[in-house]
């Protein structure tokens, strides 16, 4: 939020040689030397020594604006404290730049000038402009206040104080006509820029105002004593803490999220690594925001095999019974989802409506919400709103600065200014970075989104049966990703960006969306272009782990204790690779073009987005406890693998236990059973059939092409 | 199959339950029995059994025979033509010359020198081999020859028990023969996977590598097998040929050069199983597992769960696994395109079906070095890799890379099956050979080559950058 001051600064510097001959000089080395001799008493440092809060390191930020957070225990360590340079205002009052330290890091402030020093607080801010006051807990021996005469005559000049080489220095600038330069804005308002934070003295080194950085409207407020400025009391800042604490309590509830177990498989190690979005295996606790009655809004950026698996939704508010709530609806561009309460909801989160740019640089309060479980730790910081930027759908944004996440901003009424909301993106989710940070939202903003569903709801993401849950799109080929030489060797390395993403088709599905389209192996898929979604997604396949695997063994199953069979990765590629996901995050029945290679041209074939058939994660399945097994159907990948028809018989076993009848037997996973006693079989239903009750059992069992007769003897119950 | 039966790359060291070697390389271990003292020798009585007699006399009779084989050996395992030294042990059986060995002694030998004991020395060709039972017959160069050779008895296998005294001798050092003596631990072993024809003699006698192909000997100093192979962990056990297998199948090497196994494609399966808990319940013929695709027992219309009782006039009965190898030796006999009439069960119902057996053929591929790509190819064999063969009848596959290498480096995989270089398909290692000539030949203008390969069913492409000469680095 800061850095825009070294921008500013910059500004001044370069555009201060364009005055050329307009330019104002300083007076004599002699009556500056008296200048400063005069207004040197007034200057007094700030000594703040910081603090742990319990185990969390302080942080702080620098002088006034253009500090980084920084990490404070170093200062700890060291036993010195954070530096400011301030001026005496009056007996107990000192003035100085921003000072963006929580008190609780803060374990105590002292004012020195020369070798006096007295204790001090902090004693508020001032709205709009950006300084701090401290009160001291006595006067400061040999430190004199400034005497302010608002009218005394120019030219006036600037007393800067800085500190280089462990000491500190005052200087005199003059005030360029650049300070005062006129701007008219969009909004008709003119404007005074100021750049910097400073003293203005006049020739006689009579003290005439006080500069603070980017003061909006042009006054001439800045003269006289700040003193008497309009301020925000330190007692006022800890009322408003408390305020908001009490408040976040009842409009950011805790909402805690009940999953059903995810199926093996289907959150496999691989994607675990590769996914972006938050994990959550079975409960999880995250924010929500009440923006109604009867709606939160849940802050969850979920993936769509995330939100399937949600089962039970509840928003506990500090001392209130929990209340369930329903699924309603997920935001297809934003991570969060709205869920309706099954009780109204009292207290409602009152959205900022008003123009942001009124609260530039306006004292508001930061809060950060920490979930840990059901630990919830809230943090209430003064800060301020600093500059704004262009965002999603052309709407104005509050900036948040690269290294800090944004978090939820009130305004002085108790009114939610932004949150941080993730926006979602649908390409590149198999990356090892987080693609998807959060955005400042205006809440004023996200109401507008989450009260028009038919607009902004995706379809796509929510939950599911145990069965559907693992439903993902196809379009029915296997892929093999590009690299860089076989983007040249195919001559595709112009329109893949060197073969950083595309997909060479290795197989193509009889009957599929692909093979209807005309798609053929050594086509090379490159870009999808879907309907309603701004940007071109490119084809990728990150992940594809699959090509670098060894031989199957099928060699060495006779010879692997059963204790590893649940180790053996099935030989065929999952089904939810790259191309899926991306596809299933588009949501079923979007239209969409796909930019094929085929033939040394592009081609841009339609599609729409479609339910890929059952697949082997999801595949019917049945389990004896009695023989120790569970089969599944032969779903499309693994007939392709088997080579096997539509017609041909058989279920393939995905688990063998160990110690089973079965595994004594020798069954192995993989392995195809295409009869029972006689019967062929032909899905995990008939098997069933054929198996319950039975006291003895022919199976024929087929490894690849290798069969046999295996037969099993069963205790009557 | 070669030393290392088992390379698991995948799952290493997860099941060295029983690791079985091909015993040669007798480099690798030492040989602490060799030249030890014999055992404190105690009085015995005058008229007592003297074992060390018995002993002595047997191994006198068998010593001379025994010979110390080296060859010279090419092989594509590690991605390029290699030539390396193997040695074994073997054992003359014929005045005339002819001394038997185990075919992974001499399999692939450009070159075959054999030592007898008295020194003299000679080159041997090769008359016959049969991978199958991992016997080779070998002739002696006779003109070299000026005195008669020592030659060692062929005994009968059959009549042997268990408790049997016998004595495992080699040559693996060359002029030195050794003898370690044991017992017959059991006469009818069955190791699945290996040796689809023969069961094996299995014997405490330490066998070692370097006495693989050498003599297993009774105390009547003949030969009643051929020492092939040891357990590293498994405590006291090894494995010999029976000559009862030797014997037919030398007659046939004699006859015709190999064995030639014809092939009916019928898998089988015995009637009763200990370990896998499963009995059915006939007590005479053979389960019919399954067939073959496309094989001569699919054709005849043999279903899976037939039971197989007669083959031809003879009956057969597999009540246990043991009894697998004498019916699959029988079938494997069976005239090359001539019906035969096959007795099954079916349901509970005789019936008769006439089966045409094929010519087993070639066991192995073929295989190619292509040293500018630093990998070795190999043709596609249903018998020798069965696993590729289910993805593809007809093809070459990439045998073994080479480390550091083109291949490597271009992430081609020992196992992947070669469709196409460039833009040519490839179906056998001759057109491979032909692409390759071409591709190096062409090497100044295009340095980089399109490989298109299945890997585990599916196709990828594969950039093959040939332009460092790993050869001359």
């Amino acid at each position: 939020m800061k850095y825009i001051v070294r921008l500013a600064v910059a500004l001044v510097f370069g555009s201060g040689l364009a005055f050329g001959k307009d330019l104002p000089e300083l007076p004599s080395v002699t009556v500056q030397k008296e200048i400063l001799k005069k207004v040197a008493p007034s200057a007094v440092t700030i000594e703040i020594y910081l603090q742990y809060d319990g185990a969390e390191a302080p942080e702080y930020t620098g002088h006034g604006f253009s500090g980084w957070r920084s990490d404070g225990s170093t200062l700890v360590k060291d036993e010195r404290p954070v530096l400011f340079s301030g001026w005496l205002l009056d007996e107990r009052t000192v003035i100085t730049g921003d000072i963006f330290i929580e008190p609780r890091f803060i374990d105590r402030i002292e004012v020195t000038s020369a070798d006096n020093r007295v204790r001090a607080e902090l004693d508020g801010f001032l709205s709009r402009r950006i300084a701090a006051y401290l009160k001291l807990t006595e006067p400061l021996k040999g430190a004199t206040p400034l005497n302010f005469l608002p009218d005394a005559k120019p030219p006036y000049y600037r007393v800067d104080r800085s500190m280089m080489n462990t000491q500190w220095r005052m200087s005199l600038g003059v005030v360029l006509p650049g300070y005062e330069e006129y701007v008219l804005t969009d909004r008709g308002e003119p404007v005074q820029q100021e750049y910097g934070s400073h003293l203005i003295v006049n020739e006689e080194g009579i003290p005439v105002g006080m500069r603070t950085w980017l003061n909006r409207g042009k006054d001439e407020s800045w003269r006289g004593s700040p003193l008497h400025w309009r301020r925000i009391t330190q007692a006022t800042i800890d009322r408003l803490r408390e305020d908001t604490i009490a408040l976040a309590g009842q409009i950011l509830p805790r909402v805690q999220l009940r999953l059903r177990s995810p199926k093996k498989g289907a959150m496999d190690d691989m994607h675990m690594v590769f996914s972006d979005r938050q994990v959550i295996e079975t409960e999880g606790d995250v924010p929500g925001v009440i923006v109604d009655a009867r709606r939160v809004v849940v802050l969850a950026d979920l993936e769509p095999g995330v939100t399937a698996r949600i089962e039970r939704i509840t928003v506990h508010r500090n001392g209130e019974d929990p209340v369930e709530a329903e699924f309603a609806f997920s935001l297809k561009d934003l991570g969060c989802f709205v869920a309706t309460l099954s009780e109204p909801a009292e207290t409602i989160a009152r959205p900022f409506e008003g123009d942001l740019l009124d609260l530039l640089n306006e004292a508001c309060l930061q809060l950060t919400l920490k979930l840990s479980g059901e630990q919830r730790v809230e943090r209430v910081a003064f800060a301020r709103l600093n500059s704004l930027c262009f965002g999603w759908k052309n709407k104005v944004y509050p900036t948040s600065s690269y290294d800090e996440e944004p978090q939820f901003l009130f305004d002085r009424e108790g009114r939610v200014v932004a949150l941080p909301v993730t926006r979602r993106t649908v390409g590149n989710t198999e990356r090892y970075w987080r693609a998807d940070w959060p955005v400042f939202m205006p809440l004023a903003y996200l109401g507008e989104f989450v009260s028009q569903p038919e607009k902004y709801a995706d379809k796509s993401n929510v939950p599911l049966s145990a069965e559907e849950e693992s439903r993902i799109a196809w379009i029915g080929v296997e892929l093999q990703g590009l690299n860089p030489q076989l983007a040249r060797a195919n001559d595709v390395a112009d329109i893949t960006e060197d073969g950083q993403f595309g997909g060479l088709v290795s197989f193509v599905y009889p009957n599929s969306p692909a093979a209807r389209e005309g798609v053929e192996q050594g086509d090379i898929l490159i870009r999808i272009v879907a309907e309603g979604w701004p940007e071109p997604i490119p084809v990728t396949m990150n992940g594809d782990f699959y090509g670098y695997s060894r031989a199957f063994p099928w060699m060495q199953l006779d010879n692997m204790p059963v204790e590893f069979f649940d180790q053996v990765p099935p030989p065929w590629p999952l089904a939810e690779n790259g191309l899926r996901a991306t596809l299933t995050k588009l949501g079923f029945g979007r239209a969409f073009t796909l930019e094929v290679f085929s033939a040394d041209e592009v081609i841009r074939k339609a599609f729409t987005v479609e339910q890929c058939p059952t697949h082997y994660n999801e595949a019917p399945q049945y389990k004896s406890d009695a023989l120790g097994i569970t089969v599944k159907d032969l779903t499309f990948e693994v007939r392709r693998y088997f080579q096997k028809t539509e017609e041909d018989p058989g279920v393939i076993l995905s688990k063998v236990e160990p110690g089973s009848k079965a595994a004594i037997a020798g069954l192995k996973p993989f392995e195809i059973v295409t009869e029972v006693n006689g019967q062929a079989i032909h899905n995990a239903e008939q098997f069933e059939q054929q198996v319950v009750e039975k006291t003895e059992l022919r199976l024929q069992v087929l490894r690849k092409d290798q069969s046999r007769l295996v037969r099993i003897n069963l205790p009557a119950d | 199959m070669k030393p290392g039966l088992f390379s698991s790359a995948l799952f290493g060291m997860l099941f060295l339950a029983v690791l079985l070697f091909v015993c040669h390389a007798a480099e690798m271990f030492s040989l602490a029995r060799a030249g030890q003292p014999a055992l404190a020798s105690v009085e015995a009585p005058a008229n007592a059994f003297d074992f060390r007699d018995v002993i002595t006399r047997a191994k006198d009779q068998v010593f001379p025979a025994v010979i110390f084989i080296k060859c010279i050996t090419e092989t594509h395992e590690s991605g390029k033509k290699m030539s390396v030294e193997v040695s074994g042990s073997g054992v003359i059986i014929s005045s005339d010359g002819q001394a038997l060995t185990n075919w992974h002694v001499v399999d692939k030998a450009l070159e075959v020198r054999c030592l007898l004991y008295d020194g003299r020395a000679f080159h041997a060709e090769i008359v016959g081999t049969d991978k199958d039972t991992d016997l080779a017959l070998l002739q002696l160069g006779m003109a070299e020859i000026d005195d008669p050779l020592p030659v060692a008895k062929l005994g009968d296998s059959s009549v042997l028990v268990e408790g049997d005294f016998v004595m495992a001798m080699g040559a693996p050092w060359g002029m030195s023969r050794s003898v370690s003596i044991g017992i017959i631990s059991c006469t009818r072993r069955y190791l699945p996977g290996n040796s689809e024809y023969s069961l094996w003699l299995q014997t405490d006698a330490a066998i070692s590598p370097g006495n693989s192909g050498g003599p297993l000997v009774n105390t009547s100093g003949e030969v009643i097998g051929l020492n092939t192979r040891g357990v590293i962990y498994g405590g006291d056990m090894g494995f010999a040929v029976p000559t009862q297998t030797i014997q037919r199948v030398i007659r046939r090497i004699r006859e015709v050069g190999a064995v030639e196994w014809s092939y009916t494609g019928i898998q089988l399966q015995a009637l009763r199983d200990f370990s896998r808990n499963m009995y059915f319940d006939a007590t005479e013929g053979v389960i019919v597992a399954g067939t073959d695709p496309d094989s001569p027992a699919r054709r005849a219309g043999i279903l899976p769960q037939d039971r197989l009782v007669s083959i031809g006039e003879e009956q057969v009965t597999a009540i246990t696994e043991e009894d697998l190898p004498a019916i699959r030796r029988t079938l494997g006999l069976l005239a090359v395109d001539k019906p035969a009439a096959l007795g099954l069960v079916r349901g509970g119902e005789v019936m008769k079906l006439k089966i045409t057996p094929r010519e087993k053929g070639e066991i192995e591929g073929e295989e190619l070095d292509l040293p500018r790509w630093d990998f070795t190819a190999k043709s596609i064999n249903q018998f020798d890799n069965p696993d590729l063969y289910f993805h593809r009848k007809e093809g070459v596959f990439v045998f073994g890379v080479e480390y550091p290498g083109n291949a490597v480096s271009a992430g081609l995989n020992e196992q992947d099956i070669i469709l196409k270089v460039g833009k040519k398909k490839i179906k056998t290692l001759e057109e491979l050979r032909t692409a390759y000539d071409q591709a190096v030949k062409n090497i100044e203008k295009e340095h980089k080559i399109l490989i298109a390969v299945t890997r585990q069913g599916l196709m990828r492409q594969i950039v093959l950058d040939f332009a460092r000469d790993y050869e001359r680095q």
